[in-house]
């Protein structure tokens, strides 16, 4: 099993792109490492089955020749934006 | 105050075509409803919007059984011009600019769109208890939880606010809430309905299901919201007439996985789901016990695959694009990890890690791909029971609602809530909830019926002899 403690935990909320307190932390380490116990017995599971099964049902692809459509209107979609100018979305200034 | 909103749809779509009442008058006794309901069953009203469009549907001929009744939606099927939260404040001010597939349907039959129902935060729980709006309440014990995540989608069914609803089931998100609230949910063949706008949890397991009062109104929305839709290659155009109830003799194999035999459960539950396969047996059906492999697998299958597909779906909330945005930053980087830390709740920013730990590195390998291929093996041994058997059933959850606030030392508790069914979710057939009983405290115990991939119409047919049969009262504060 692989173990996971205060270190791991702080990687992976870099990765997944969160912060924590320390309190939260905690929390983590003691949840993941029940939920790695639970999973560990699919890593260990024998099967004779190489396959892998993505999506339930296999589908012909019903999707038409690539012709676009304008099916919601831009002057819609920009009226529900807080911040615009013109036909642009005004994003946050994040460039240091 | 009227009470048409406890009539049948068929008996409501008689008043309506004979004019004897207008689609107005659902609408406001609707209103009437939910303003002394407790329930929290509702994050967003359209009360406005509603009563527009009855005033409408006044000057439309009623042409199908449908028309003018209201239903709600389940917070995470997009509806134009409409609040759609997925309750969090991640997308708290989130006015979409389309409707979903579903939602649209249910316009072209001339429903009325009436709100959005509470729910599990981004549809992660079983219990309604994560929601940034505040619980829902189990409309049969106001300290009972109601199941989740479509908590408010079940309790407004069964606390007759409205005759119907949608929800969505990733892992028994629609089964489980009806079982707990007493009323029948459907979770579909995956591609029986368009996920077209339906904000995902986990895309290779979510489905829309109905939840209804009885049977037959289920068969009836689903018929309504099925089919081919070309803004989903998932779908199929399989035939979709669901409302003919009539029994096919030849149907009558019933497999019942010796697994659950094993599994703790309730004993009144236990003894519910017997008396069910005693009247089936007294009704000419064989029933067996079958061996299904991979089934206790179940929990750990659903924490790997729909945590990976949940920490990837939720990349895009990163106060860019849309939804909630931090005020609090200096960088990029901050500005992603502030927004996502405040605007998702403490269990989806729990589920989101899972996921990223288990894709991360060498675990995509170790686990991810790994449990991709237990999902095949575990489909294929329940396709091959269905070579020799009709039905699979199992009771729907080990146990009745449980209290509110309920803590557990393990956090793989929670997920055990499911085990009975995430199967249908993984292999991707169809399964339906339905009320089969009550304990000694008068909660609603739930049987779920299986069958083969586009087999409902099988489902509902069972469904409906059953319920025939036991002829319950499923009026909460009613006679058991």
């Amino acid at each position: 099993m692989n173990e996971i403690n205060k270190n791991l935990v702080k990687r992976v909320l870099g990765f997944a792109m969160l912060n924590s307190t320390d309190k939260e932390i905690d929390d983590y380490v003691l949840s993941l490492n029940q939920v790695v116990e639970e999973i560990d017995n699919i890593q260990n599971l024998e099967i004779d089955n190489k396959d892998i099964l993505f999506s339930p049902t296999n589908n012909i692809n019903c999707f038409e020749d690539g012709i676009v459509v304008e099916k919601i209107d831009k002057e819609e979609v920009l009226s529900r934006v807080s911040n615009r100018e013109a036909d642009y979305i005004l994003v946050p200034k994040v460039i240091e | 105050m009227s009470n048409y909103l406890d009539l049948t749809i068929l008996e409501i779509h008689n008043l309506l075509k004979e004019k004897k009442i207008k689609p107005i008058d659902l609408v406001n006794e609707f209103i009437e409803r939910e303003k002394h309901s407790e329930l929290n069953a509702f994050i967003t009203l359209d009360i406005e919007g509603a009563r527009n469009r009855a005033i409408e549907l006044e000057s439309l001929e009623v042409d199908n059984p449908l028309f003018g009744i209201p239903i709600a939606i389940k917070d995470n099927i997009v509806t134009k011009n409409l609040k759609t939260t997925c309750a969090s404040l991640m997308l708290d001010n989130f006015v979409p600019v389309y409707d979903a597939t579903v939602v649209q349907k249910l316009k072209d039959k001339n429903m009325i769109v009436i709100g959005k129902t509470n729910m599990d935060e981004f549809a992660m729980g079983s219990t309604g208890e994560t929601s940034y709006y505040g619980k829902t309440l189990n409309p049969w014990n106001k300290e009972r939880v109601p199941g989740g995540s479509s908590s408010g989608s079940a309790a407004c069914v069964s606390g007759g606010l409205v005759p119907l609803s949608l929800g969505s089931d990733t892992g028994g998100s629609v089964r489980e809430p009806a079982s707990f609230c007493g009323v029948v949910g459907m979770k579909p063949t995956y591609g029986r309905v368009s996920r077209y706008g339906v904000i995902p949890f986990a895309a290779s397991l979510d489905q829309v299901g109905p939840i209804a009062r009885n049977v037959y109104e289920n068969a009836l929305l689903l018929e309504a919201i099925s089919g081919l839709d070309n803004n989903d290659y998932t779908t199929f155009n399989n035939d979709s007439n669901f409302t003919d109830l009539e029994i096919d003799g030849n149907c009558k194999k019933i497999g019942v996985p010796s697994f659950y035999l094993k599994f703790e459960m309730n004993e009144e539950v236990r003894n519910e789901f017997e008396n069910i396969l005693k009247l089936l047996k007294e009704n000419g059906y064989l029933v067996e016990y079958v061996d299904i492999p991979y089934l206790e697998n179940s929990v750990s299958l659903y924490q790997i695959i729909a945590l990976s597909e949940a920490s990837s779906s939720l990349s895009c909330f990163d106060g860019i694009r849309y939804g909630y945005i931090s005020k609090n930053y200096n960088n990029i980087e901050e500005l992603y990890k502030n927004t996502r830390t405040e605007g998702f709740g403490r269990e989806v920013k729990k589920r989101i890690m899972i996921g990223t730990y288990v894709l991360s590195g060498k675990n995509a390998n170790q686990y991810y791909y790994k449990a991709l291929a237990v999902r095949k093996s575990l489909t294929d041994s329940i396709v091959n029971v269905f070579k020799n058997y009709d039905y699979i059933l199992v009771p729907t959850t080990s146990n009745v609602a449980y209290p509110l606030n309920q803590k557990s030392e393990n956090y793989n508790h929670k997920f055990y809530d499911d085990i009975l069914t995430i199967p249908a979710n993984m292999t991707g057939i169809p399964a339906l909830s339905l009320p089969i009983g009550f304990n000694s405290e008068n909660m609603p115990i739930g049987l779920q019926i299986m069958s083969n991939y586009f087999e409902e119409q099988k489902i509902y047919k069972l469904a409906n002899l059953i319920e025939k049969n036991l002829n319950l009262n499923l009026k909460p504060g009613g006679d058991i």
